[in-house]
């Protein structure tokens, strides 16, 4: 693990020392294809994928270390990071032996992107209210509907979608429901970019016509959508990225901090410390159980929440504590600190909000 | 967890579910059922009956005396008893309280006497304890004990336990100084995660009193663990309760190793600051109830808050912590993942960076 979390760190180091990329907080979100394909060289994509099935076959917590590497660098892992995170272990699991054979070398190569097809105009928190729809028809099936709010949707080349497949039962609205892989270059689907706040367009809505689907591209059984993107949840709530988005402004924050910094700059960076440190171990320790074949649901989302409520607060801690200003255009840490308190507004509504979270969390407590 | 720690955290949660109260008579029997089953020796080394340095048992025994809301010195005896056993002095069976020698500014003249210059509190429960004062000398970290001071006045803690005052003292005390042997973590490290750790048992036992609290109690009719904004609260205690015992098996694991002082603090200062909102949390939850002397609650929020205060209250240890980040040059993001990294050792200077005193009782 150590020799793997160096190597890594090594190529990060050196990327940034031949321009490679520039770090970035929240680099998960950024789409960098040629830096994936370097990624991909190097064996850092589709890690966890079976061996047999065109992946590395390594352990959960050997990606484990690798990302939290990449993202403490801020790198742009944005256009493999969908697909080596979920999409990839969702299609090992789950698809049909065509489909396999037809996605996973493709991830693991660094050429195959993918996003998630799960938030609706109309269904965002409450997912089971999604309407886009499945028929089956000839050799597979035809999907009809919109998804929105799909990041990287407009760059990727592929998605897994959730769609129903059966007619809405208002007292069973978790039924019904099937997971395809949706090649993002058919026929009928069309793609729009949607600027944000930052200035950047990260999310994208997605519109299906009379897209079809062959029947080797569902996942798992028709009807059971609901299960398997529950799965998929664990793996999107519990990694670094809800904790370390944020690692690359921190650490570049340190050595200006050095001189002559009061003591309540000492403080408040012990304290943010005390709690990354913490949060961290929380975070490994949910990894841990996933690689050993459990479903930690209700401490991935534990995780989440208090690893999003520190990356949100600590761009606004730093303001506090050094009198360096946010600028975009200024001098490294002070791009780090200007894109990170923009981008703050949206950490915590990706991947399950806070209050749908301490839902989950009730719910594993007990209460309800 | 170690193989011991789960035979010994079960003994240890049978023996100190001995309800002390904050009664002195409470606190006689349950002094007394903790040292017949030689928790206090717990820590000495292995020829001399105890587990030697097993931090991790350690923490779990003292998350159990947390869960209990104990008010027995059993942690401070184990800490000094841990020393003694180092030092080759004989363990104590009686009370024993440690000082960390910086927090109250102790000095060794060159004609061997002690003096300090701060007061200090002591826990008078069980009787005036022996006090191992933790000094660091030019010839390395040494130890002095004095035996059983009269206090110069009695106060109590935010528990209720009775303390005593012990003054500042120039005096010449006929002392023994005995010499740690080198590469030990520091005493103050051990007290502290030990603390740590009684505060991460007790609010894992608010969090289960809040839980059946919310499930059970019914208003508006139906349980008020049913809310939405009920929910989010428990939620939240939930979430830092359950990180709390995170950051104390990590500590307890590294102690001993050259990344133990950052991980105690790590605890320490993490702990401590949700020692302050998780308690209110539960009581906002409980209402009046909780408020109330004859529910349990109180008896744990109370202790946390007592706590929080002792080793090193939270800004002490996160300034600890930023001093240990800012004053390294190294990069923050290696120090965090390389276990072994020299920058996560406490810097020679022991405790002369402190900006706060360490209030002992």
């Amino acid at each position: 693990m150590r020799e793997l979390r160096l190597s890594a760190r090594k190529f990060l180091a050196d990327e940034i020392g031949s321009g490679g990329f520039r770090p970035r907080c929240s680099g998960w979100q950024v789409f960098d294809p040629a830096f994936s394909l370097r990624c991909a060289e190097r064996g850092y994509v589709g890690m966890t994928i079976p061996k047999e099935l065109g992946g590395h076959g390594r352990r959960f917590l050997e990606r484990y270390v690798v990302v939290e590497e990449m993202l403490a660098a801020g790198a742009p892992v944005g256009a493999h990071w969908i697909a080596d995170r979920q999409s990839g272990p969702q299609i090992a699991r789950h698809g049909s032996a065509e489909l396999r054979g037809a996605i996973l070398p493709g991830i693991t190569a660094g050429r195959i992107h993918f996003a998630i097809g799960m938030s609706e105009p109309n269904a965002g928190s409450d997912l089971a209210g999604i309407r886009s729809q499945a028929s089956a028809a000839e050799g597979g099936w035809t999907l009809n509907g919109r998804k929105i709010w799909t990041t990287n949707g407009h760059r990727a080349t592929h998605m897994i979608g959730l769609f129903r497949t059966q007619p809405r039962d208002e007292q069973r609205r978790h039924l019904g429901m099937t997971q395809f892989v949706v090649d993002l270059s058919s026929p009928g689907v069309s793609r729009r970019p949607i600027a944000d706040m930052t200035g950047n367009a990260d999310f994208s809505e997605i519109t299906f016509d009379d897209v079809f689907v062959p029947e080797a591209y569902v996942l798992g059984r028709p009807g059971d959508g609901w299960n398997l993107v529950m799965g998929e949840l664990a793996y999107e709530r519990s990694g670094p990225e809800r904790l370390l988005s944020v690692m690359p402004l921190l650490r570049a924050a340190i050595p200006g901090l050095r001189d002559g910094s009061s003591d309540a700059a000492r403080r408040e960076i012990g304290r943010l410390v005390a709690r990354i440190a913490t949060l961290r171990q929380l975070s490994f320790t949910v990894a841990a159980k996933l690689d050993a074949g459990q479903t930690p649901t209700t401490e991935a989302a534990m995780a989440k929440d208090l690893g999003n409520r520190l990356e949100s607060e600590l761009p606004a801690v730093l303001r506090r504590v050094d009198p360096r200003r946010p600028d975009l255009h200024g001098d490294e840490y002070q791009r780090l600190l200007a894109e990170a308190l923009l981008q703050a507004p949206s950490i915590t509504l990706r991947g399950g909000t806070p209050e749908i979270l301490r839902g989950v969390i009730a719910r594993g407590l007990g209460l309800r | 967890m170690t193989e011991h720690s789960a035979i010994v955290g079960e003994t240890a949660d049978r023996v100190l579910s001995v309800e002390s109260g904050d009664s002195i008579p409470g606190a006689a029997g349950a002094w007394q059922a903790a040292t017949e089953a030689g928790l206090h020796r717990l820590l000495v080394r292995e020829p001399e009956g105890g587990l030697g340095d097993d931090f991790e048992t350690a923490a779990v025994v003292a998350s159990r005396y947390g869960a209990h809301a104990q008010s027995i010195p059993l942690l401070d005896v184990i800490v000094c008893n841990w020393a003694f056993s180092h030092a080759g002095l004989p363990v104590a069976d009686a009370p024993a309280v440690f000082v960390p020698g910086a927090s109250i500014e102790a000095r060794v003249a060159e004609d061997h006497t002690l003096s300090w210059k701060r007061h200090f509190h002591v826990p008078m429960i069980v009787g005036a304890p022996r006090i191992l004062i933790a000094l660091e000398l030019p010839g390395g970290p040494s130890i002095a004990v004095l035996d059983s001071p009269l206090p110069n006045a009695l106060t109590t803690s935010l528990a209720g336990e009775p303390y005593g005052r012990i003054g500042a003292c120039s005096a010449v005390l006929p002392l023994e100084l005995v010499p740690l042997p080198s590469g030990l973590p520091s005493l103050l490290d051990l007290a502290a995660l030990l603390k740590a750790a009684a505060i991460a048992g007790a609010l894992e036992r608010i969090l289960e009193l809040t839980v059946s609290y919310a499930n059970s109690r019914v208003q508006f009719g139906r349980p008020i663990g049913q809310f939405q904004a009920v929910q989010h609260m428990i939620s939240r205690m939930s979430g830092e309760t359950v990180a709390a015992s995170v950051a104390i098996r990590e500590a307890a694991r590294m102690l001993g190793g050259g990344r133990g002082p950052f991980a105690v603090a790590t605890a320490k200062a993490f702990i401590g600051e949700i020692a302050g909102t998780l308690p209110t949390l539960a009581h906002q939850v409980h209402g009046a109830i909780g408020y109330c002397e004859e529910f349990v609650l109180h008896r744990l929020t109370r202790r946390i808050w007592s706590w929080r205060e002792q080793m090193g209250d939270e800004v002490y240890w996160q300034e600890t912590l930023g001093s240990l980040v800012l004053d390294n040059g190294g990069d923050l993001w290696h120090m965090l993942t390389d276990a072994e990294h020299p920058a996560a050792g406490r810097p020679d200077s022991d405790y002369t960076g402190l900006q706060r005193p360490l209030n002992s009782g």
